[in-house]
């Protein structure tokens, strides 16, 4: 096991280590950067707090991207979270760069049309899995998570979705999953149990027990 | 369905943690991280920290132990005591905090708060008031611990006003100074009284009790979350330090 929780300065990495060790990462199994060799790691979690195009930029200027994509291709189990899951779309409302572009969507601003409603969604909230997924979260307990951010991601390829959760009483797509990639809105490193349950199954995949990330 | 959101609230004097009554004689509570770890193990939805001396002794926050104190939370955030410049807002987000409390710089420089909403979003900024009860008239009014005596300002409708719609923070987080760390119950005329006044999300303190107490608060007044400090801290009334949190589920429902 060697888990990257990469740091490309956009996020509060410390979080993710703690929880890590909490369900029992060894601290020597953690790092914070991608090894030369990619055979040294077996799960990579990008994490994300702030603006889509700084994201990027970040990534571009450490030369990051490319050895993104190599991870991707190996098959290497990855969790984005928040602006991490994000950048894996298209594009965002909210910058003028392209994402890393491995699911179809992209993300847009919530609509604030009662007076009611507010554009930044803050707290916890539930998630609802659709009935046709086998997922990654567990029908039978009443999972709920912790949401910041003020842009959702959309996509019209609905086999991308894993779970939805609520805002402005509008669905909103709250995780997202493909291959060994998944996606999560919220922020398991803040979600206590809820959280570190996400992360317990999420490093039970591995690059030759994927099948697909929904079968956890 | 509303969550309600129950939040312990930790006062730190930069270093350890401690516990007034009315604002007065701190006591010794314990270490910061051991109370993070046991509220994570408690399931605790949201945690505020407030560095009560912080203003008074004319410093700033204590970065390091708030970094600390954030890689160690298993769930949001909030921190106030001596936040006052821009910069400080920069660090504590970028450290990972959800929320920033601010209250002397309401007053003291208020252009400072709309800038941090402006960069940071109003959701992240939430205004914390102490209010108290005057002597004579029994008024409530914004009391200034850090000079121990009341804030001039027209009256507690205008500043809500100007909270609410001039900086338009996020939140409001009102202390019931006169009910703290005193056992007495919350004080529900004086929070029913604050929710017919501001629109704002409503955070409040000041005297909770038991469980009961809360869900009362709860079912017959429209506030959004209610801070628990001394409930967090001692095994009860008049006994000994205990880091704890009540069970919460399907309670905090409504």
């Amino acid at each position: 096991m060697s888990v990257v929780v990469l740091d490309y300065g956009c996020g509060n990495i410390g979080s993710f280590e703690n929880m890590l060790i909490h369900i029992g990462v060894d601290k020597k199994e953690i790092r914070f950067n991608i090894p030369e060799k990619l055979d040294e790691m077996s799960h990579l979690i990008l994490p994300g707090v702030g603006k889509f195009d700084t994201a990027m930029n970040n990534l571009r200027n450490r030369d990051l991207i490319g050895r993104l994509q190599e991870i991707d291709q190996k098959g290497i189990p990855i969790l984005g979270v928040c602006l991490g899951m994000q950048i894996m779309g298209q594009a965002s409302q909210e910058g003028t760069l392209k994402g890393l572009g491995w699911f179809d969507g992209s993300c847009f601003a919530f609509n604030t049309v009662e007076s009611n409603h507010r554009s930044v969604h803050m707290g916890w909230e539930y998630l609802n899995i659709p009935s046709q997924t086998t997922n990654v979260f567990d029908l039978e307990h009443k999972q709920k998570f912790y949401f910041m951010h003020s842009y959702h991601y959309k996509t019209s390829n609905d086999t991308e979705i894993s779970a939805y959760s609520t805002h402005n009483e509008q669905k909103f797509v709250a995780a997202i999953s493909k291959d060994n990639k998944i996606g999560v809105q919220f922020h398991p490193e803040k979600s206590h149990r809820f959280g570190m349950r996400l992360l317990k199954k999420f490093l039970n995949l591995s690059v030759d027990n994927l099948e697909s990330c929904r079968e956890i | 369905m509303s969550i309600k959101r129950l939040i312990p609230i930790l006062l730190t004097d930069g270093e350890s943690l401690i516990k007034t009554k009315q604002f007065k004689n701190p006591k010794y509570i314990g270490d910061p991280i051991n109370a993070i770890k046991i509220f994570n193990d408690k399931e605790v939805d949201e945690l505020a920290l407030i560095d009560i001396l912080a203003t008074k002794e004319n410093r700033s926050p204590n970065f390091d132990l708030i970094q600390q104190i954030t890689n160690e939370c298993f769930m949001p955030l909030m921190y106030g005591g001596g936040v006052r410049t821009l910069s400080d807002f920069e660090t504590l987000f970028r450290m990972g905090v959800e929320k920033v409390l601010v209250n002397r710089l309401l007053f003291d420089n208020p252009k400072v708060v709309t800038q941090a909403i402006d960069i940071f979003g109003s959701q992240s900024i939430v205004a914390s008031l102490d209010l108290k009860k005057t002597f004579w008239t029994k008024d409530l009014k914004p009391y200034n611990y850090v000079k121990d005596k009341y804030i001039e300002f027209n009256s507690l409708d205008s500043i809500l006003k100007f909270l609410e719609i001039d900086l338009k923070v996020g939140e409001l987080f009102i202390n019931f100074v006169d009910k703290e760390g005193t056992w007495l119950g919350l004080d529900l005329n004086l929070i029913q009284l604050i929710r017919s006044k501001t629109k704002l999300p409503l955070i409040v303190s000041g005297g909770a009790k038991s469980l009961d107490d809360i869900q009362q608060v709860f079912l017959n007044t429209n506030v959004d979350a209610i801070g628990i400090g001394a409930m967090s801290v001692y095994q009860g009334k008049d006994k000994g330090v205990l880091i704890n949190f009540p069970k919460t589920e399907n309670i905090l429902e409504f």
